[in-house]
């Protein structure tokens, strides 16, 4: 009751805005959780051919990945703020705005569609880790696509770190 | 505060955990002076392995974070074999930590500059690693520009009895 009386005086609440956005800060501070690295797998898909947009680049299938008793809950992009190249060898893209990322899981289902690449970057939020609802995927189902191809070159790669766990 | 059923099952599968949570138990730092020839030498795609280590071994404990201590967080890293200048944040961009069991399957590999904390808003990185071999773990780089004997890496590893 007593915040949204001092936010009805316009004067008070320039006074008080600092204060209440910083309990708001606590509060969130306090209840947030990050993700805990139990598995760890690095994807890519690679940038074939001109950068184009509306297209689909598939990720790289890993073997690891096709278990069905397998549960991804999290994952992590990395540009070449994070990683210069891949273990493949590839050059990580150094562009963030421009890609959006599609995943699907072993029913076909886009379960995360079309999440900007630069969301997930652990960096751009504070240290903080994409959390899922856990799900099987089918890797080679997923991709990623471009939404502006400036600064994208071809035989970059958008490399993720996929965080799972064997149930 | 109520907690949403999803939210339960993540925390009880130690999937996730709240931020503000410490990151273990203990704390121990381990070092990896690089050397000009031999097993600590740098070269590109060259695997650097941890030495054995009688406290992180996994009947006795479960790694709980991983943090690389950076240039920009603590300049001199002093070991046995000598001072050595730890890797920049630069240098972090090219190398991983690779993570793996006494089946020598990997586990984990994780770029180092994930592992820094002034990169990431502070937050440290969870882990939970109850099956490993510590001297079948290492690190690589995929470019050793600016890398040298000069240079070492600092881990801070923390850890809680099982």
């Amino acid at each position: 009751m007593s915040v949204f009386f001092i936010v009805q005086k316009k004067s008070a609440w320039r006074f008080a805005r600092p204060f209440f956005c910083y309990i708001c800060y606590v509060y969130i501070q306090q209840t947030m959780n990050n993700l805990i690295i139990k598995r760890s797998q690095i994807v890519e898909a690679v940038i074939n051919g001109t950068p184009a947009t509306g297209v689909r680049y598939y990720f790289t299938d890993v073997p690891n990945l096709a278990a069905n008793n397998l549960r991804l809950f999290g994952l992590e992009g990395f540009s070449t703020a994070q990683l210069a190249t891949t273990p493949t060898g590839y050059t990580c893209v150094s562009t963030t705005t421009g890609i959006v990322v599609t995943l699907r899981d072993t029913n076909k289902v886009e379960f995360l569609y079309q999440m900007p690449f630069y969301t997930t970057i652990r960096a751009n939020n504070y240290g903080a880790y994409t959390i899922l609802q856990p799900r099987t995927i089918n890797l080679t189902d997923c991709y990623v696509t471009l939404t502006n191809t400036t600064g994208i070159s071809s035989g970059n790669s958008v490399a993720f770190n996929l965080y799972y766990d064997l149930v | 505060m109520q907690v949403s059923p999803l939210v339960e099952k993540m925390t009880q599968n130690r999937w996730i955990r709240p931020v503000e949570g410490r990151q273990g138990e203990f704390l121990k730092s381990v070092y990896l002076p690089f050397t000009a020839t031999g097993n600590f030498s740098v070269a590109v795609g060259k695997t650097i392995y941890f030495q054995p280590d009688a406290t992180l071994t996994s009947d006795k404990v479960v790694i709980t974070g991983i943090e690389l201590v950076d240039l920009s967080t603590n300049t001199v890293l002093p070991t046995a074999q000598g001072d050595r200048a730890n890797i920049t944040a630069d240098i972090a961009k090219r190398g991983y930590f690779v993570l793996s069991n006494s089946k020598r399957e990997i586990i984990a590999q994780i770029p180092l500059a994930c592992l820094i904390l002034n990169l990431n808003g502070g937050r440290p990185t969870f882990t939970y690693f109850d099956d490993f071999q510590w001297e079948n773990c290492s690190i690589y780089f995929q470019d050793i520009t600016g890398l040298s004997a000069a240079n070492g890496a600092w881990f801070k590893v923390f850890y809680n009895k099982k």
